[in-house]
Order: C-alpha cells, then sequence, then structure tokens
C-alpha cells in the first residue's frame, strides 16, 4: 500500500479530511504505479484509507491548497506533509502553507515543497509531481516544458555539484505558483558551499556550443526572466501563459 | 531504442525520454549501433517519443552528430516537438544539421 502521511498539528484533522474528500470525491487516486493500491491517509488520530480515488499526490496537495485559500480550511497550524516511501528513497512533498497563511489566504498564489535525497532518479519523480500541478493549473504546454527542463538542471547540479552525489544530503525545492502575475518560481537548495553561477555563465559566452560544457547553464539562463543565488540556493522566475 | 537501417540510413528511435535517469543504456545503444553499421551514409535520430530532455540529453544528442559528422555521415533529427526544436534552436543546433 502507498502510504501518504498527513501530519497536520490540528484537532480537526478529521473534519479536514472528510471535508477534503466530500468536496474531491473524483480526482484523487495515489501516485503509486498500481492502479489498484489504495491510499493510507495517516493522522495524528486515526489512519484514513482512500480507496484508490487519488489521481496524484500533487493534485490532492492542489485541492488542499484550494480548500485553505478559499478558507475552507481556517486553522491550519502547520504545514501538510505528504510522503511516500519507496525503493528510491523518502520523498516529502508538501505545500507551504504557512506562505499561504501568511498572505491571508491569497487564493492567488500557490506554493509546494519537496525535499528528496540527492539520487538522479528522484529528479523524475519530483518533476512529474511539478508537471501534473503545472498542468492542473492550465498553464500553456511551453511553459511546462520550460519549467521542466529548469528544474531537472538545477535538480541535477544541486545534485551533482552541490551535494556530490551523496545520498544522504538533501535537495529542497520550492515551486510557487502566482496565478494573478502569471508567474512561477522555481527554489533548489542543495548543502554544498555555493555555486559560482556568474562566473560560469561568461565562460559560456565565448564557447563554442558544440563543446561539451555548461549547457544546463545556458538552458536556464536563456529561459529564466530573473535568477537569484543565495550561497547553495538559487531561484529562479519563468513568465507563463494559461492555455488557450 | 530501436535501430532501423534502411538501405544506407541509421535510424535511431528514442523510445524514452532523453534524460539523466535514462542516459546509460540509450548512449550505449547508439555506439554500438554507429559501429556496427559502418557502411551507412546517413545518421537519424527519431525524436518522436521524447517529450522530455534536460543538458545532458542534448550532450548526447551533440556528441553522436560530431561522431557522425567524424565519420563523414550525414545527420539530421526528426519528429521533434515544437518545444524541442525551440530549445535545439536556442543552442543554434539547426545552424549544424537538419531539425524537424
Amino acid at each position: 500500500m502507498n502510504k501518504i502521511k498527513l501530519s497536520i498539528e490540528n484537532k480537526e484533522i478529521d473534519a479536514i479530511v472528510e471535508e477534503f474528500i466530500e468536496e474531491f470525491s473524483v480526482p484523487i487516486s495515489s501516485s503509486t504505479d498500481n492502479p489498484d493500491d489504495d491510499v493510507l491517509l495517516i493522522t495524528d488520530k486515526e489512519d484514513l484509507i482512500i480507496p484508490n480515488q487519488i489521481k496524484s499526490s500533487s493534485i490532492l496537495i492542489c485541492n488542499l491548497s484550494h480548500l485553505i485559500s478559499e478558507k475552507k480550511i481556517r486553522k491550519f497550524n502547520n504545514i501538510v506533509q505528504i510522503y511516500k516511501n519507496d525503493d528510491i528513497g523518502k520523498i516529502s512533498i508538501y505545500p507551504a502553507l504557512k506562505d499561504i497563511i501568511s498572505k491571508e489566504n491569497n487564493p492567488d498564489v500557490h506554493t509546494y515543497y519537496f525535499s528528496c535525497h540527492s539520487l538522479i532518479n528522484n529528479i523524475d519523480y519530483v518533476a512529474k509531481q511539478i508537471k501534473d500541478i503545472t498542468e492542473y493549473f492550465e498553464i500553456d504546454e511551453q511553459t511546462i516544458f520550460y519549467i521542466n527542463i529548469v528544474l531537472r538542471e538545477l535538480m541535477l547540479n544541486a545534485i551533482e555539484h552541490g551535494n556530490n552525489e551523496n545520498y544522504d544530503k538533501t535537495v529542497e525545492i520550492i515551486f510557487s505558483l502566482h496565478l494573478l502575475d502569471n508567474i512561477c518560481i522555481l527554489s533548489i537548495k542543495d548543502e554544498g558551499d555555493g555555486f559560482d553561477w556568474k562566473n560560469r555563465s561568461e565562460m559560456i559566452e565565448n564557447e563554442d556550443i558544440l563543446r561539451n560544457r555548461h549547457r544546463g547553464i545556458f538552458i536556464v539562463e536563456n529561459i529564466a526572466e530573473k535568477i537569484n543565488i543565495k550561497k547553495n540556493k538559487i531561484s529562479v522566475q519563468l513568465r507563463f501563459k494559461e492555455k488557450e | 531504442m530501436k535501430v532501423i537501417v534502411n538501405e544506407q540510413t541509421l535510424e535511431l528511435v528514442f523510445e524514452k525520454d532523453l534524460v539523466a535517469s535514462n542516459l546509460d543504456e540509450q548512449t550505449k545503444t547508439i555506439k554500438n549501433s554507429l559501429k556496427e553499421n559502418t557502411d551507412v551514409k546517413k545518421v537519424s535520430l527519431n525524436f518522436e517519443n521524447v517529450k522530455e530532455l534536460d543538458s545532458l540529453g542534448i550532450n548526447l544528442v551533440i556528441a553522436t552528430f560530431k561522431e557522425a559528422d567524424e565519420k563523414k555521415k550525414e545527420f539530421s533529427i526528426f519528429n521533434t516537438s515544437t518545444s524541442i526544436k525551440n530549445l535545439f534552436h536556442l543552442f543554434k543546433l539547426h545552424t549544424y544539421f537538419d531539425i524537424s
């Protein structure tokens, strides 16, 4: 069984989950490869089984996020943490609900938090989750492609260079969608000493494109609207269109 | 990856996305195919099934082009999605080989 843990410091968890299931009874199924698997929601009070109806954990997060932004859930004191245990290690995914709450329940900002071990295969998993989220919000296909490739380059850099492919070191990813401004921001943090982006970026300008170096940086620089680097954390802003 | 040799063309059909987690096996198949088919005059990469790629995937494409070019073989990529075509144009790869 695929386990999804809802860790919420709130006494009203049953009511929240019940409301959630009632409101979104259709679009939920587990992110497991086996469509027959049920999803186990482990709460502080009791375990709830949602039978084979959750489409993906990211859709679950989207919907929870909607409930909060629409003020249907008011008393969140903590973030929701959803994680999946499998062969490739633990991956945590949760929307940064604190951000949403601090913006006075701004329904136009949706923020999602992921963290994972330094494994190349985890890039695919996070990329899939973010793709689900962007498709859910009907972002245009070209931007979905760009978000995907920027995410892949930044995670690859974090795993290979930041964390030296040390499995035990973590990569943290925050993805936020600002629907009113049509922008999304990807922030990636590793456990390394920081990244000399500027130097490498200047190097590539003078390089023959067929030489086999720094293509990831080139991609991000050419796609991103803004790049902000603080030590071992890089934030990239992209502008999107809604699907026509 | 599917390998098709048709007259004097070696067609390599990717069946997975060209991203870091998928590259080892695909790189091996390309190298072996080029080694085993020295008589072909053209090498074509079929992108029909490629929806996502990253810089390591682009590295593989460029390495394949370089190898084909060294051996004086024509090189092209076809069945690319608009997004992937736009990305290749960003790298000006269309100035080195045909992309359709």
